[in-house]
């Protein structure tokens, strides 16, 4: 399922003195089956963004739709004036493709196809036993108790928690194994769409790669991950495409290698750690080419390649 | 999903937002007293309470509030009307020389001053919240807990810790709106696990409420239990004496403002109090 952004703006508590616009007109294309990084500094609305797409808000204008899903804004716009019919009806048509009133049940289908993993996702636990909170999202939507219970397991190994966890209160547990809990809570979902909001902070190198890595897994499974953060290295090792966005806005759309090497300090974004290291081997005198590299196994080739020609 | 901004500070710049929160706290107070005190006629009740209620639109458009998001706070009532129609249709009330004052439903009487006390008890609510209202709408949770600390002030001489309790209600105060944004995002966060919160049957809406309670509790306890240590590491001992950052100033416009509030009150009172009918007395009217 694809995702299309089309001129969508929202605006948070409008009319009212606490008004704040958190995304300005934006048209964005996210292709299927991609692992998509979104990076920005702080505040530049990406949050406000991936809670679109999965109909947790309505945009104040324009629209998002995700695959025959449109989540469209409460009020119909008024029509301009000085149309004329043709346009009129071009109108009228566009008008009655976008706004279908969706009942709960659609709401519930979009969300079960899109799995959403919030920033601080550990304050969502509620059940008495790790496996229950878990299985809790597949019930919901519709799964048998037993079935919802093995994909639960399920998730909950592909997080790298054992069956010593299963049975634990989700209470008792460290902060990083708290998260690692709701993002099973998610998986055991299976969605189509699985985004992701910072999952990596708070956790230790280790378990933030092997979190990373399943993603990658899922995503070849043939899901589109969707992965918030701020964190360029992990864009570098692991993201098909970037979007960088900036005051509510979509600065750039593009591969992450082509965003490197240009100045990120005005996003409040750094290159990557390997990245800047071949800047400064070439500025240093050695001849290599820096496009392309994104893992210590890029750089190693280039300084081969660089030494074998010269 | 649900609007929770009623009751909530809206920092806009008017002379009802600068009075002084004392002056404030005892306004609703004694306006109180005058919405819920008897007057000698029907007529008498209606026509005082609607002045009231004028008085109070007055404060809410001088405020700069919008008259929707009164009207938008007022709109759980509702459910108040059916119930107070239904209580009083069923208990019959009438004063002596008014018993045939009714009409029928099939062969049920539906008295109609029944109707007159279930409307005053609605109007006496309405007037009360929206005063309230402008209250919380115009004042800042830190002035409100000074203006409290100081009505409390003298039972200190009971061995009342005040500090205390000015402490506890400021930090209720101030967690409301966290505690608001904690909901939302539970309400988000379980929302996309399929929970339905608007739909379903009373089972399964339940389950969403716990689904929100559990994980709201525990982050609540949780916040609490930081807050505390943070205090202590930055030295709070709720056993001396604190200063004040800001302190209250009882201004001119204050004292104008007493005198007008305290004047309309004790008019309320008189009346009240010497059963004085102006219907009667000015034009004859004697109405039931
Ligand atoms: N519930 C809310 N009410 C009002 N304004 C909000 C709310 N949530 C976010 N905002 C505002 O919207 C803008 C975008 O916020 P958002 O949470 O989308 O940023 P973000 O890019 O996710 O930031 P971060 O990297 O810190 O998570 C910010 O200016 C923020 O102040
Ligand atoms: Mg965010």
């Amino acid at each position: 399922m694809p995702i299309e952004f089309s001129r969508l703006s929202f605006v948070y508590n409008p009319k009212s003195p606490f008004q704040s616009s958190a995304l300005n007109d934006i048209s964005l294309l996210l292709p299927e089956k991609q692992f998509i990084a979104i990076v920005g500094r702080t505040g530049s609305g990406k949050s406000t963004l991936i809670q679109q797409i999965n109909a947790l808000l309505s945009p104040t204008s324009g629209y998002v739709q995700i695959g025959d899903f449109i989540n469209h804004p409460e009020k119909k716009p008024k029509r301009p004036k000085g149309l004329n019919d043709e346009e009129k009806a071009a109108f009228k048509k566009e008008e009655r493709r976008i706004y279908q009133k969706h009942k709960s049940k659609d709401i519930k289908a979009l969300r079960k196809r899109v799995g959403l993993v919030f920033q601080f996702p550990e304050y969502q636990l509620f059940e008495e036993t790790v496996e229950k909170d878990v299985a809790f999202g597949p019930k919901n939507f519709g799964v048998k108790k037993e079935d919802a219970i093995r994909s639960a397991h399920e998730a909950l190994l592909r997080v790298g928690l054992d069956e010593s966890f299963f049975q634990r209160s989700p209470f008792e547990l460290s902060g990083g194994e708290k998260r690692k809990v709701a993002i099973a809570g998610i998986l055991a979902t299976s969605p189509e769409i699985l985004i992701v909001d910072e999952p990596t902070a708070g956790l230790d190198p280790a378990a933030a790669k092997e979190t990373m890595e399943l993603f990658t897994k899922i995503r070849d499974a043939g899901t589109t991950v969707i992965l918030v953060t701020h964190d360029m290295d992990l864009v570098a090792t692991y993201a098909q495409m970037v979007v960088v966005m900036e005051n509510g806005r979509v600065e750039k759309t593009c591969a992450p290698s082509e965003l490197f090497g240009q100045d990120l300090t005005q996003y409040s974004l750094q290159n990557p750690r390997i990245f800047d290291f071949a800047l400064r081997l070439k500025q240093k005198g050695l001849t290599i080419d820096t496009e392309g590299i994104r893992s210590v196994n890029d750089l190693a080739e280039a300084i081969i390649r660089s030494k074998q020609n010269g | 999903m649900a609007n929770f901004t009623m009751g909530r500070y809206v920092p806009y710049d008017s002379w009802v937002h600068r009075m002084d929160p004392r002056l404030k706290i005892y306004a609703l107070i004694i306006m109180m007293v005058a919405i819920f005190i008897n007057y000698p006629t029907w007529t008498m009740t209606y026509t005082i309470l609607g002045i009231l209620f004028v008085f109070t639109l007055i404060l809410l458009w001088s405020a700069r509030m919008k008259f929707t998001s009164l009207l938008k706070s007022l709109s759980g009532l509702w459910f108040m009307v059916v119930f107070l129609l239904v209580i009083y249709i069923l208990v019959p009330r009438y004063s002596e020389g008014n018993e045939d004052w009714y009409f029928l439903i099939g062969n049920f009487k539906v008295y109609w001053e029944s109707l007159l006390e279930a409307g005053k008890v609605f109007f006496r609510l309405v007037v009360m919240l929206s005063l309230s209202l402008v209250l919380t709408a115009t004042t800042k949770p830190l002035a409100l807990t000074d203006g409290l600390d100081w009505y409390l002030s003298p039972l200190r001489w009971l061995g009342v810790p005040t500090p205390i309790l000015a402490m506890i209600i400021s930090l209720a105060l101030r967690f409301i709106p966290t505690i608001l944004e904690d909901v939302q995002r539970i309400l988000k966060a379980q929302s996309s696990r399929g929970v339905d919160f608007k739909h379903g049957h009373i089972f399964a809406k339940f389950r969403a409420i716990i689904s929100l309670i559990i994980p709201l509790f525990v982050s609540s306890f949780i916040r609490s239990d930081e807050l505390a240590n943070a205090m202590e590491c930055r030295g709070y001992d709720p056993s001396t004496k604190r200063t004040k950052y800001r302190k209250l100033h009882f201004r001119w416009w204050d004292l104008l403002e007493f005198v007008i509030v305290s004047a309309i009150v004790a008019g309320c009172l008189t009346i009240c109090i010497t059963g004085f009918d102006a219907y009667s007395f000015f034009w004859g009217l004697s109405l039931k």
